[in-house]
């Protein structure tokens, strides 16, 4: 009995094949641009966020009680390291990585700027945020023997590659320290912070400039899945432990935003094709009183005819659908793999703590949320048709539809 | 088999307009009939098909079929009636357009539940008797009025129902193709046992009936 109903509502759906494909293109063309715009705004939150992420935040931090209120290496971790090791083997945790970080001024013979400097273990920063990846020039071989510096502060700095800058900071006891480095690499993390105050050194000469015990660090940045977990873990409590959006409040806003927004564009789209296969599903009831009138006068049943106009409109929509996903999978694929290269925009989009490259997920959410949207859309469509239907006796279409 | 007891239908009651469709009906038909009934333009054939077919409410009055009351079943159980008892055959053919003849012929046997094999067997078997079997492919759209007209036959007396009802079948048909049909729906009568009631106002076709039932004004004659 299913198959039956199923099989002329199949058949019916696409009776018109213009008027089907119109209506399938039209789902398929709203669907398209939605997920695809939808990917590439997720795409440029998630490129500020891990940008953060990767560069200085993680998904946690643990600083000393103070630190972040008065900002001197006096509040410090002092046994970093051995928690940093034993963080690393919580099975929460994927990454860990310990910092050094100190105000000071970088000056060369012509320009002076403020700076932070950065004591890094750059094998450690790569397995927790691929840190590599940031350099644009240069390289991170021997940094040992130099810095790498944010893109921004050597241009404010004018320096390149074998450049020297001289780095000025306070000591713990509270003398000032300078030491000539030379410029390694040139990183752009596209975290503004960083690229316009940033001189990463080798992490043993960044505690040796400031005094302390290479034991100690001012940051330990965590990469894990559930940070709200680990927060309540006993070894931290003696510590300030915050998470990525309580650290960066704007750009937690701004994820909000764009979910906001993309909620939004959603429910406007979705809208769009509810009319449209409203539309469509009307003019075909309309068109076909006749052959309900006669399919409710053979005793076909009420029930039956809700389902096959149920079904039509199903079918059109998962074709749609279908199309749609097939396009926007191109799309967004093209996307993860290529990006969209906005190079022409680089200084602008830099300022926003964007790469000029911006790369959309392929997050297969996106497919789902739509397909239950789209059967939703269909569902609700065939109301006003089925109410029309429902008016009906048999009779009243065989006088009014002979 | 089928028995009417003082049926009236009135179309628009207590309104100015009102009109009085049937008027005390007393009617019987016997199992096996090949009845026609017939009346001037408005005398009220469609809408007594149309009572004794369950399609629409009476007035007043009572109809039964084999000692059933059905004319105060609901809604439900008369649709369920007029799928498993009742037949029937519409003056505009009212084809499935998106089915085959075969699938046409076959969607009351499907809604009822029969098998595939019988539903097979019977289909090529009515096929047969009203000469359709080499259109048994064809959509209707491909098929001529007359044609078109036995697939509705065939549709309707595939499932063995009790009565065929056929609302002017021939109307739409020549004079060549309404003989034709006319012969093959008493041969169904004959060889099935099936009975029959239509409408007509075509002498041809109602000299074709055993029985004729002449209504006037709502009110047989």
């Amino acid at each position: 009995m299913f198959s039956l109903v199923l099989k002329i509502a199949l058949k019916s759906a696409f009776i018109r094949p213009l008027r089907s494909f119109l209506t399938v293109l039209m789902i398929a063309l709203s669907m398209s641009v939605m997920i695809t715009l939808e990917g590439f705004y997720d795409g440029m939150v998630q490129s500020m966020t891990q940008s953060v992420i990767r560069s200085q935040s993680g998904d946690l931090s643990l600083f000393a009680k103070g630190y972040r209120l008065h900002g001197q290496i006096d509040y410090r971790i002092e046994e970093a390291k051995a928690l940093t090791q034993s963080l690393r083997e919580h099975p929460q945790v994927d990454a860990a990585v310990m910092r050094l970080e100190a105000q000071g001024l970088a000056q060369t013979a012509h320009k002076a700027s403020g700076a932070t400097l950065i004591g890094i273990d750059v094998l450690a920063e790569e397995r927790f945020g691929g840190f590599s990846e940031f350099v644009v020039d240069g390289t991170l071989d021997s940094l040992s023997h130099g810095a790498a510096i944010g893109s921004a502060l050597a241009k404010r700095l004018k320096v390149r590659i074998g450049s020297k800058v001289v780095l000025s900071v306070v000591d713990q006891e509270r003398t000032i320290q300078s030491i000539a480095l030379r410029i390694k690499a040139v990183v752009r993390t596209s975290n503004i912070a960083r690229d316009e105050r940033a001189l990463f050194v080798d992490y043993p000469v960044a505690a040796a400039l400031l005094g302390v015990s290479p034991e100690s660090a001012t940051q330990i940045a965590l990469r894990c899945t559930e940070p709200h977990a680990l927060q309540t873990h006993p070894d931290l409590r003696a510590l300030e432990s915050v998470r990525f959006e309580a650290l960066h409040p704007q750009l937690a806003q701004m994820r909000t935003l764009t979910d906001l927004f993309n909620t939004l564009s959603f429910g406007i789209v979705m809208s769009v094709v509810f009319i449209g296969i409203l539309g469509t599903m009307y003019v075909s009831v309309l068109e076909r009183i006749r052959e309900f009138g006669m399919l409710l006068c053979i005793g076909y049943g009420f029930g039956r005819l809700c389902a096959q106009v149920l079904f039509e409109a199903l079918a059109l929509s998962l074709a749609g659908f279908a199309l749609g996903a097939l396009l926007s999978f191109g799309l967004l694929l093209y996307l993860y793999v290529y990006g969209l290269d906005l190079s022409a925009f680089a200084q602008g989009l830099e300022r926003f703590g964007l790469f000029s490259v911006l790369y959309a997920p392929l997050d297969p959410g996106y497919f789902l949320s739509t397909l239950y949207a789209v059967i939703g859309a269909a569902s609700l469509s065939v109301i006003a048709p089925l109410r029309r239907i429902a008016k009906l006796t048999p009779v009243e279409v065989l006088k009014e539809y002979p | 088999m089928i028995r009417l007891c003082r049926v009236n239908k009135r179309f628009y009651p207590g309104e100015a307009r009102e009109v009085h469709a049937l008027r005390d009906i007393d009617l019987s038909i016997q199992e096996g009939e090949f009845a026609v009934i017939t009346g001037p333009s408005g005398c009220g054939k469609t809408t007594l098909l149309n009572a004794i077919g369950l399609l629409d409410s009476i007035s007043s009055g009572e109809i039964w079929l084999d000692e059933r009351l059905i004319s105060a079943l609901g809604e439900h159980e008369k649709s369920d009636l007029r799928r498993d008892r009742m037949g029937f055959v519409f003056q505009a053919y009212n084809l499935v357009p998106v089915l085959s003849a075969r699938e046409n012929i076959a969607l009351i046997m499907q809604l009822r539940g029969f098998k595939p094999q019988q539903i097979e067997a019977r289909v090529a078997e009515v096929a047969q008797m009203l000469q359709i079997e080499h259109k048994l492919d064809a959509l209707p759209a491909r098929l001529s009025g007359g044609e078109q007209q036995r697939v509705a036959v065939a549709r309707a007396v595939a499932a063995k129902p009790s009565v065929i009802l056929a609302d002017e079948p021939t109307a739409n048909l020549d004079s060549h193709n309404a003989a034709l049909l006319m012969r093959m729906m008493r041969r169904l009568n004959e060889e099935e046992g099936i009975t029959v009631l239509f409408s007509s106002h075509d002498d041809d076709v109602i000299n074709a009936a055993k029985r004729i039932i002449r209504l006037k004004d709502g009110a047989l004659c």
